[in-house]
């Protein structure tokens, strides 16, 4: 491994690493560190590696690829920070100058580039899904077995999108079907759009197809093809939507990612203005239908409910507190605290097929947390953490069952003409 | 499309693994492994891989980096790693690296601010974050055993499931654990009120050096020496602690938060002495200057008013009447025209906001600037005002941003100072400052350190506080404890052989010239006839045996040192009870211990600690003490201490005299700790013997708890502040009357006293006297066996007898235990 020049960062990046006072606050919120109890494991451990590696005095090669790898990117560390330092730009940074040596350390999961290209293709996405899920019952080597296992077993026809007439007209929304969420949790998303819609947005739509936010690739290092993409979604708002249309989606990671934007193009001329203003219109599901004019009213069924927030719609969004608030004040179910319910579940966009054994160990205290708790539902608001927590519940054997924040809305959602059924018998 | 090209900044050029500030002096010190041939390094890696279970050695690049650093910045590279999870893996681990003579540093979290848990000369690290297997939580006895992995934030929550707390609280509680809280003898914000670390350990468990076990706890009968005070905040130099015994406390029924806005630092300062002197027991009473109400202000937003030269932030525990008294009388002490707001918080939800202003000052300079360095010193609390305008001056000169957040109600300020690591100018100007702080706080009689430790950070700076006495006999009490210096090496103390150029005498006080030339005059005697020295003060326990020579400190009275605002007295050693309390009575203050008559010295009573009955309220005589000046059986002059509440400079050998019984050196002054005299109401419970240790516990429980609890047969007498109501009985008028003979007792009965006293012991044969200060069961003499007979372990025997060997080599003192 000598002969290996040192860790590549952007000018950006090494700004973060020269802010970090190493306080090691961030190491109680780090998944990994809860794990493990290592320093190698922690982001502080992380960043004095990466800054060592840049410096020259830490060889760049299998054993700092390993340890890097193991960062999931839940950005936990970012909000436990009190001097503020970017952790994600400098752990994407690391990983591009990794990724773009191809050296045979770099990429441990080879499955990961191509499940990457798949994502990006949505109808041949759509195709592997439908023939994925046949494939189970055929017997797969364990790395093809471990993806098929994911597939969530759908196959219901998604309820239309209903559009009541909204009472009070409230701003347009574009609502972003994303890759992941439109390939296989198609009822959720019409399920958002319908409360949406009821709740007073003007939903508007954009013809042709939907490109990809590019979060995938940015996390695992592939930087030029985030921004490649990025440029294209904001491309295409641009030319099709009004400036003060909200971007909402119901997924987490995709959210974060679009609201990156600004920072992404930071150096690309002719595209910063434009993402600054679309990530500043991005719009996390809850945190919209929170903010839209009509408030909605639910009515629960007697559910101890867990929430398995999205890290990155906490941690990068900042808005990890609307769903908070919207389960906790649904009436007739009960929200049941869970210490890990802010916390990555371990799903991490590709981390569980590339860190397959500490996915499942991370997962394996929330679940147990929700069982201590005895969650009938718990409830996610990415796509990811709903494949993870699903597979993992699999094969426990547990009860509890796996919804789409939408879906446990829309389903507890009183239209006008129930609410006054309910009204009078109340 | 094409691709713009990735700005890349410049590689700097490849440093040698050091760190940031040039330090000269670590060329003299001693065990510097570079000498270790490479080869022993592989060797020792594999034999500890062959005793420990896999993947606990590590030896990697990167994880050698990884425990490099600590919250200083600075690295040094360990050779090896190691993250047990077993303790009796530490043992064997040192063991280990004793026979391969190499230095080992146990660490926790690396939440250092000093550069304590940096391994300055590499060796190998012991991680030990990973020890949390033991969590024993006893809530009848409000005691936890637990292991040093444990996170202080952590514990408090499974504490907080049985509605009790362990009040040292650092600003890194959420990380730091329950070892480097112990090594370091930590504060916090909440240790005003109930007292810093070493209040709260009872014993300590872990491995000397050698590997060997050792277990050390609170003097059980007189005589016992206090090592674990010693330990406690000694950084890891004197042994490795693997599980701690602590002292819990139930959880107040409340708290109740006020922030008070001021016009200026000096006025807030006021408003402190006015807090104090009013006996309002905070448990907590910060302070932020101006610079960081702005800067909070600007990131955090947590209302603060900008107009304000200060804010004073101040938490009353208690139940919901007693808060609402305090915060009335807070209002009534405080108000004023230079008070500009004052603002209360009921709800845990709206104190969380008053206190999101403190807990961002560091995040909000962190923010704006490269680094942060964060300072700590200590002065006594009436110099405050005049200390922080040192540190503005300080910073002003040297061109320095600084701000200052103060633990006000315990005199210990953090300057906080931007830097860029990268300029080295500034860094040459931060270390000037910095230095010039330190020495503004020692000339105040103040303390270099006040929770942070010395570290590496303050070693340099240690003779502003200690002359060359003091630092050599910290030197020999670490070789007692670890004679090869394997534990990490250059931290905490001096250990180089510079001592040389340090004066002898230390700075600030001293005993007179006759005084010192008497001990040395009768200590040389008795080394000429083969004889020894009997120090005698009143002579009220025992009189000079007529064999020994007699060294009288009847008559070293001099001038008394009182500072009312400060709550501290210096006085020489001579001076009786009755003379210091009829000193400080006339201002409402006392000094809580019990002497056995009012005659007694305060060096004999300091000397001679025996239990008290006000253990329970303001704590054992050792908490009574801040500090002790003594001349030893070498004919040293030493001070160790201040007149300050927190003070972690170097180790705390003031301890070792508490309970010294004359066998280390003659006490020439004793700096006291006063409190605000307190009227109590005393209430006897008639109960059956064997209910009578949980009825002594369950009055411990009560969140308001007793000043003092005495179990007799048949009977439980407690002390009260704040009178609790009938259910501990009818009130006692004469409450002297009824402990009168057991203050006496102490002495007949030898002072031989249960250890624990905890309530699933044996009720004790008829005719026992209980004696009940949260430490002890009095016991009737001959009443056979008493539970403190037990054997001691063997190797703290061996521990103490070193330890006396260095204050007394030559075993010219004949100690005066009954």
């Amino acid at each position: 491994m000598t002969g290996d020049a040192p860790l590549a960062l952007p000018a950006a990046a090494v700004r973060q690493l020269d802010h970090c006072n190493k306080c090691g606050f961030c190491l109680p919120a780090c998944p990994t560190y809860i794990e493990t109890g290592l320093e190698v494991h922690s982001p502080r451990g992380r960043l004095s590696l990466m800054e060592a590696a840049w410096r020259g005095e830490l060889s760049v090669g299998q054993e700092l690829a390993d340890a890097l790898s193991l960062c999931i990117g839940c950005r936990a560390c970012e909000t436990a920070c009190p001097s503020g330092v970017h952790y994600s730009t400098v752990l994407e940074g690391a990983r591009t100058d990794l990724v773009q040596r191809r050296r045979r350390w770099v990429m441990p999961a080879r499955t990961v580039p191509a499940l990457l290209r798949l994502v990006r293709r949505r109808r041949t996405f759509r195709t592997a899904i439908r023939l994925g899920r046949a494939a189970r019952r055929l017997p797969l080597p364990p790395s093809l077995a471990r993806l098929t296992a994911m597939i969530p077993a759908g196959g219901d026809s998604p309820r239309a999108v209903a559009r009541p007439r909204p009472t009070v007209p409230g701003p347009p929304v574009h609502f972003v079907e994303t890759c992941v969420m439109s390939a296989l949790f198609p009822t959720a998303n019409r399920d958002a759009m319908t409360l949406l819609s009821a709740a007073g947005a003007h939903l508007v739509s954009i013809p042709g197809p939907e490109g990809c936010c590019g979060a995938l690739e940015a996390h695992v290092g592939h930087r030029e093809m985030a921004r490649q993409l990025a440029r294209a979604q904001v491309a295409r708002w641009e030319r099709h939507l009004a400036p003060d249309t909200w971007l909402v989606a119901h997924a987490g990671g995709c959210g974060a990612m679009m609201a990156e934007y600004g920072r992404l193009l930071a150096d690309d001329d002719r595209w910063r203005e434009p993402a600054r203003h679309w990530a500043s219109q991005v719009r996390d599901f809850a945190a919209a239908l929170a903010a839209l004019p009509t408030p909605l009213t639910f009515r629960g069924t007697g559910m101890r409910v867990g929430l398995q927030n999205s890290c990155h719609l906490v941690n990068g969004l900042h808005q990890g507190e609307a769903p908070v608030r919207l389960l906790a004040d649904m009436p007739g179910d009960r929200l049941m605290p869970l210490a890990g319910q802010d916390r990555c579940c371990g799903a991490g966009g590709v981390y569980s097929v590339n860190q397959p054994s500490m996915a499942q160990q991370i997962l394996a205290r929330h679940l147990a947390e929700g069982d201590e708790a005895a969650v009938d539902i718990w409830i996610v608001n990415n796509p990811g953490c709903a494949l993870h927590l699903e597979q993992g519940i699999q094969a426990r054997g547990g009860r509890a069952r796996v919804q789409h924040l939408a879906t446990y809305l829309r389903e507890r959602w009183l239209d006008p003409g129930e609410r006054a059924a309910c009204a009078q018998e109340g | 499309m094409a691709q713009a090209p990735r700005p890349t900044a410049a590689p700097r050029p490849a440093r040698p693994w050091h760190g940031q500030v040039d330090r000269p002096w670590l060329a003299q010190m001693a065990a510097t492994p570079d000498d270790v041939p490479p080869g022993r390094w592989d060797a020792l890696a594999k034999e500890l891989a062959q005793m420990l279970p896999p993947g606990q050695v590590l030896g990697d690049q990167v994880s050698r980096l990884a425990y490099s650093y600590d919250a200083t910045g600075e690295r040094r590279p360990p050779h090896l790693v190691v993250v047990p999870t077993r303790a009796a893996d530490v043992g064997a681990v040192l063991a280990a690296a004793a026979r391969a003579r190499v230095p080992v540093m146990a660490r926790g979290a690396g939440t250092n601010l000093s550069g304590g848990t940096l391994p300055l000369f590499g060796g190998v690290v012991l991680a030990l974050q990973r020890l949390t297997e033991c969590l024993e939580i006893d809530g009848e006895h409000l005691q936890a055993r637990v292991g040093v992995g444990w996170v202080n934030a952590a514990l408090q929550g499974e504490l907080a499931l049985r509605r009790l707390f362990y009040p040292p609280d650092p600003s890194s509680h959420r990380i730091s654990t329950i070892g480097g809280n112990v090594q370091e003898n930590s504060g916090g914000p909440h240790a005003l009120r109930y007292g810093v670390t070493e209040s709260h350990v009872l014993a300590v468990r872990g491995f000397l050096a050698d590997g060997s076990p050792v277990q050390l706890t609170r003097p059980r009968v007189p005589g016992d020496w206090d090592l674990l005070g010693a330990v406690i905040g000694s950084e890891g130099t004197l042994l490795v602690a693997t599980e701690a015994t602590l002292n819990v406390r139930p959880t107040p029924a409340g708290t109740t938060t006020a922030l008070l806005a001021f016009r200026s630092v000096a006025a807030a300062c006021q408003a402190v002495a006015r807090v104090v002197a009013a006996r309002l027991d905070p448990a907590a009473l910060e302070l932020l200057d101006r610079p960081s109400i702005e800067l909070v202000e600007r990131f955090a937003a947590a209302g603060y008013p900008t107009e304000a030269g200060a804010v004073l932030l101040i938490d009353l525990d208690g139940s919901a009447s007693d808060r609402a008294a305090a915060l009335q009388a807070l209002d009534t002490a405080t108000r004023g025209d230079a008070r500009l707001t004052f603002q209360t918080a009921d709800s845990p939800a709206a104190a969380e906001r008053l206190w999101l202003g403190r807990r961002s000052a560091y995040g909000a300079l962190a923010q704006v600037s490269a680094r942060v360095f964060v300072q700590d010193v200590t002065v006594p609390r009436p110099q405050l005002a005049a200390m922080m305008e040192d540190v503005l001056a300080i910073a002003q000169r040297w061109h320095l941003t600084v701000l200052t957040v103060a633990h006000a109600g315990d005199g210990n300020l953090h300057p906080t100072m931007a830097y860029d690591p990268s300029d080295p100018d500034e860094m040459a100007r931060l270390a000037r400052a910095d230095a010039e702080i330190l020495a503004a706080a020692a000339h105040r009689d103040g303390s270099i350190t006040g929770e942070h430790g010395v570290g590496i950070d303050k070693l340099e700076h240690l003779p502003l506080m200690y002359g060359r006495s003091e630092l050599e006999a910290m030197l020999e009490v670490k070789r007692a404890f670890d004679p090869q210096l394997a534990l990490n090496p250059g931290k905490a103390i001096w250990t180089a052989p510079a001592l040389g150029a340090v004066p002898e005498r230390p700075p600030g006080l001293g005993p007179e010239q006759a005084w010192r030339d008497e001990a040395r005059d009768v200590l040389r005697q008795a080394r000429d006839a083969g004889t020894r020295v009997q120090i005698v003060g009143k002579a009220t326990r025992a009189a000079w045996d007529g064999a020994s020579l007699l060294l009288s400190t009847a008559n070293w009275t001099g001038i008394p040192a009182l500072d009312v605002d400060n709550l501290t007295a210096t006085v020489a050693s001579g001076l009786t009870f009755r003379e210091l309390d009829s000193l400080v009575a006339p201002h409402g203050l006392e000094w809580a211990v019990d002497p056995l008559t009012p005659d007694e010295t305060v060096g004999g009573l300091v000397a001679g600690a025996l239990p008290a009955w006000r253990e329970a309220g303001p704590g054992p005589v050792r908490q009574q003490v801040l500090g002790v000046e003594a001349i030893d059986g070498a004919g040293r002059t030493l001070r160790f201490g201040r007149p300050v509440l927190k003070n972690v400079a170097g180790y705390d050998l003031t301890k070792l005299f508490v309970g010294s019984f004359g066998r280390l050196g003659v006490l020439t002054a004793v700096t006291v700790r006063l409190r605000p005299r307190q009227p109590l109401v005393w209430r006897g419970l008639a109960v059956d013997p064997p209910g009578l240790a949980a009825a002594a516990w369950a009055s411990l429980a009560r969140p308001e708890r007793p000043e003092a609890v005495v179990a007799r047969p048949g009977r439980l007498l407690t002390a009260w502040a704040a009178d609790p109501g009938a259910r501990w009985g009818p009130t006692i008028d004469d409450p002297r009357g009824v402990l009168g003979s057991l203050l006496a007792d102490r002495l007949r009965h030898g002072g031989r006293f249960h250890p624990l006293g905890r309530a699933d012991a044996p009720p004790g044969p008829e005719g026992w006297d209980l004696w009940w200060p949260l430490a002890g069961v009095w016991l009737e003499p001959g009443s056979g066996g008493s539970p403190a007979d037990g054997p001691s372990d063997p190797v703290a025997e061996r521990l103490a007898q070193r330890i006396r060997g260095v204050f007394d080599p030559d075993h010219l003192w004949r100690g005066g235990l009954p």
